[in-house]
């Protein structure tokens, strides 16, 4: 019950573009209890933005949110994510071990993904995250269920 | 598990001798099967195919082995009774498999295999994965059957002051294509049926070349590779077959002379550019005063050769209508190396000028025929075309062949195949006024026979055959003819069949070096499940009378195992593609960090399929009693590719401790299975329900 109830909190969320106040940038955790996503709020810069912005946020993702907030980092140590922007894509390089295997589930592996096409996609402009592994374009991670040779948006999960 | 208790076997027989080797072996059990297999894109029927020890073996002396090898230009020496076959890859590599030795030698190095062949009766039966393996093929095994890819397996470059060599060695000869690209300047060598593990971008040093790439597209058991070479403005190119060694090579530099290479016999063939920067076709070009050995002489083709044959000599042409030929006037006169117009970029892009051209010749290629000869094959965009002929006695021999109406999309090219008696095939746009016309120039050594046709099992591909035997005495010296295309392309193996009213495709998730998620608290391992789930509903599935295809059936990846694991997705929508099944059904089990999730979801990615992922939905949760987590609209890779309804079942989660101890009983698998089935039928209406 508790999966379907956090299912509709986090799903109400449209899939659109969210205009961020100056200043301010929202970076989506996942929430270590129901997998929804848990937007925190950082205060930032206001003259950060473009690719500047977007390498804050990986940054700020792989990092995790500061203690006391109940949200997870599901890339595993040792992630990098380099990330570029052109147009209204992000194009993120995935590296580390998730490029040689991924041994989870198919929830875990979704609200991963997700909580990085809806972090970047708070950039402002970014409507869409082409995700590399190693440098290449992959079909999917090694073990993984989530197609990444095309870009991943905001409508490419769960809803 | 198997692996390792052949190893041990194989080390007990060493030390125990050869007799009772031989009558461990002879005790080994082969199992016939019909599973098919395809060598560099061709299906091989074998007489005696067997799997042994959950691999598949065949006898030396099969006509399937003999085949495969063919199909990759290899050899095999082996004698009735004795203890070792030599296989003769086509670098002249020896490869050696020894009875009783779980090892086969590669050039000298030795290669652990999972067993030993063995001989049963008078046949010594070869496992045939490793023995692809050691031919340099890219093996990828599905339920139905085995797929051994030939490999571009290294591409590198050198250059010195006077031009840059391209080297890309392929693991068989290559019927390779080449395309320029004018826009973005790249020459582009593309291998139909190639696989690579050389994927990637280098830069490229010296003055002619910027970049090389390297690509795979297309299913993984019928992929094509393309490298693709960006050329500095102004550099000459040239691809040719290297002797001796499956390579072929591109070459290029700013001096045409130095496209050909100091040894002759390399010197087999180039692709010019004879455009620099013309956007468009010259309507009346001006012909060209530039040599070329290829081209048919000018003035022979000016006296008219007797025009009274239709068919070309032995042809077997065309079985549709003989359109009007066209007049076997005098061919306009006039060498080629007349300015084309700049290539388009994809082949069967709408070509770039206005110009109301109906036909044109899209791509070349040369390959040897089995019988000993070559086969140059133009893939044209539409059809019927009418062709005129000429030959010149014996000593010139020269032959030449006007294709009307045509154009030819990309550059003059000479190519020749590696076959001592043809020194060059010209491939020219004769004339583009006031008909265009594409001439085909053959300069043998020898008398030559030229069948031409349509090619079998293709659309839009002309065949022109060149054999080595002189003409008869007799035979016609000109003749004009027509080649249509009647039959629908058969497909490539690995490719879509009409759907199968009565066939289901089950997917059991992960599997081989990919376990998946796991519980070792409660000792699950999804890869196992999902294989116990899908064993189980395909038994429900065939007691209501479907028919089952798995994507994999025991415990190993269904991609290639040794390839890049990021086909293994695409691997499993193939089997369900190229099976026809009616829907699709891929079977997980979930994780999640979050430990309180449970339940089962099931995910669909078209908004069509959503009403079969609520059917198997309601009829599981009504079945396994756990919690109902909804149908989910997610990217999953195996929903998307698949050309069937298609749903992802994430039947529980292994991650929490109640679902957890459910997936412990065979009962509750059982349950689950049933619900899955109970869904299919509900939602196709039964295996007997029409479409
Ligand atoms: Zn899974």
């Amino acid at each position: 019950m508790a999966a379907m109830l956090a299912c509709a909190a986090g799903c109400a969320k449209k899939p659109a573009q969210v205009v961020q106040a100056p200043g301010h940038f929202t970076v989506d955790f996942v929430d270590a209890g129901t997998e929804a996503l848990a937007p925190v709020e950082y205060t930032v810069d206001p003259n950060l933005r473009g690719p500047g912005l977007a390498d804050y946020a990986v940054t700020q993702l792989l990092a995790g949110p500061s203690t006391g907030r109940d949200a997870v980092v599901l890339f595993p140590a040792g992630t990098t994510l380099d990330v570029s922007l052109q147009g209204d894509m992000a194009t993120v390089d995935l590296g580390g071990p998730l490029t040689k295997s991924y041994t989870g589930g198919a929830e875990d592996e979704s609200a991963m993904f997700k909580s990085l096409t809806y972090t970047l996609t708070n950039v402002e402009g970014i409507a869409r995250v082409q995700v590399l592994l190693a440098g290449k374009k992959r079909a999917a991670l090694p073990g993984g269920h989530m197609e990444l040779d095309e870009p991943l948006t905001r409508e490419s999960f769960a809803q | 598990m198997i692996r390792f208790g052949a190893v041990v076997l194989c080390a007990a027989m060493a030390l125990s001798g050869l007799a009772l080797g031989v009558s461990q072996a002879a005790g080994v059990l082969v199992v016939p099967t019909k599973a098919k297999v395809y060598v560099a894109g061709r299906e091989v029927a074998f007489q005696n195919l067997g799997i042994a020890y959950n691999d598949p073996v065949a006898p030396a002396n099969d006509p399937g082995v003999r085949t495969m090898l063919d199909l990759v230009q290899a050899q095999m020496t082996w004698q009735p009774g004795t203890r070792f076959a030599v296989v003769t890859r086509a670098d002249g590599t020896l490869i050696t498999l020894t009875v009783g030795s779980a090892a086969l030698s590669v050039g000298g190095t030795s290669v652990a295999m999972p067993f030993a062949p063995f001989y049963k009766g008078d046949d010594l039966y070869l496992p045939l994965l490793p023995l692809g393996k050691a031919l340099q093929l890219g093996v990828r095994g599905f339920a139905s059957g085995y797929v051994f890819v030939p490999q571009v397996l290294a591409v590198q470059a050198h250059s010195d002051g006077q031009r840059t060599v391209i080297a890309m060695t392929t693991s068989a000869p290559a019927a390779y294509r080449t395309s320029y690209d004018s826009h973005k300047s790249e020459l582009n060598v593309i291998f139909p049926g190639f696989g690579t593990d050389a994927l990637g971008t280098q830069p490229l040093s010296g003055r002619d070349g910027r970049s090389i790439k390297v690509t795979e597209n297309g299913p993984p058991g019928y992929p094509t590779t393309t490298v693709t070479v960006g050329v500095v403005h102004g550099v000459k190119f040239a691809a040719h077959r290297a002797s001796g060694a499956p390579e072929v090579e591109a070459v290029l530099a700013k001096n045409e002379s130095a496209l050909h290479l100091a040894d002759d016999s390399h010197a087999v063939g180039h692709v010019t550019r004879t455009s620099e920067a013309t956007p468009t076709p010259e309507p009346s070009a001006t012909p060209s005063s530039r040599p070329s050995a290829g081209a048919a002489p000018a003035a022979s083709t000016a006296s008219p050769v007797t025009p009274a044959p239709t068919r070309a000599p032995s042809a077997a042409p065309s079985s549709a209508p003989v359109a009007t030929p066209a007049a076997a006037a005098p061919a306009p006169s006039g060498s080629p190396g007349i300015t084309v117009q700049p290539e388009a970029t994809d082949i069967g892009s709408p070509s770039p000028t206005p110009t109301p051209i109906q036909i044109r010749v899209t791509a070349l290629s040369v390959a040897e025929i089995p019988a000993g000869g070559t086969r140059l094959t133009l893939t044209m965009s539409g059809g019927p075309v009418n062709f005129e002929w000429h030959r010149l006695d014996d000593p010139d021999n020269r032959f030449w062949l006007d294709i009307h109406g045509v154009t030819l999309q990309g550059p003059t090219q000479t190519l020749t195949s590696a076959l001592p008696f043809v020194k060059e095939i010209h491939v020219s746009q004769f004339a583009l006024d006031p008909e265009p016309v594409v001439r085909i120039a053959i300069d043998p050594t020898q008398p030559i026979d030229v069948n031409i046709g349509p090619v079998a099992q293709s659309a839009n591909q002309m065949g022109i055959e060149i054999e080595r035997q002189p003409p008869a005495s007799d035979a016609p010296r000109a003749g004009v003819g027509t080649v249509a295309w009647v039959a629908v392309a058969t497909p490539p193996p690995i490719t879509h069949t009409a759907t199968q009213r009565d066939l289901i495709a089950i997917d059991p998730g992960h599997g081989g070096n990919d376990p998946g998620a796991s519980n070792s608290g409660y000792g699950l391992v999804e890869k196992e499940l999902t294989l116990q789930i899908a064993l189980r509903l395909k038994q429900d599935l065939q007691r209501m009378g479907w028919r089952v295809v798995m994507t994999r059936d025991s415990d190993y990846e269904v991609g290639d195992p040794n390839g890049d694991d990021h086909q293994e997705l695409q691997a499993r929508c193939d089997v369900a593609n190229a099976a026809g099944a009616r829907v699709f059904v891929s079977v997980h089990v979930n994780s999640s960090v979050a430990h309180s999730l449970n339940g089962t979801t099931t995910y669909y990615w078209r908004p069509a399929d959503k009403t079969f992922a609520q059917a198997v939905q309601n009829s599981v949760v009504l079945a396994d009693g756990i919690a109902d987590d909804g149908v989910k609209r997610n990217d999953f890779y195996v929903v998307k590719h698949t050309d069937m309804p298609a749903v992802l079942v994430e039947t529980a989660f292994l991650s929490n401790s109640a679902d957890a101890e459910q997936l412990t009983r065979p009962a509750f698998l059982d349950k689950l299975a049933q619900g899955i089935a109970n869904g299919i039928m509900e939602f196709t209406g039964g295996p007997n329900a029409p479409l």
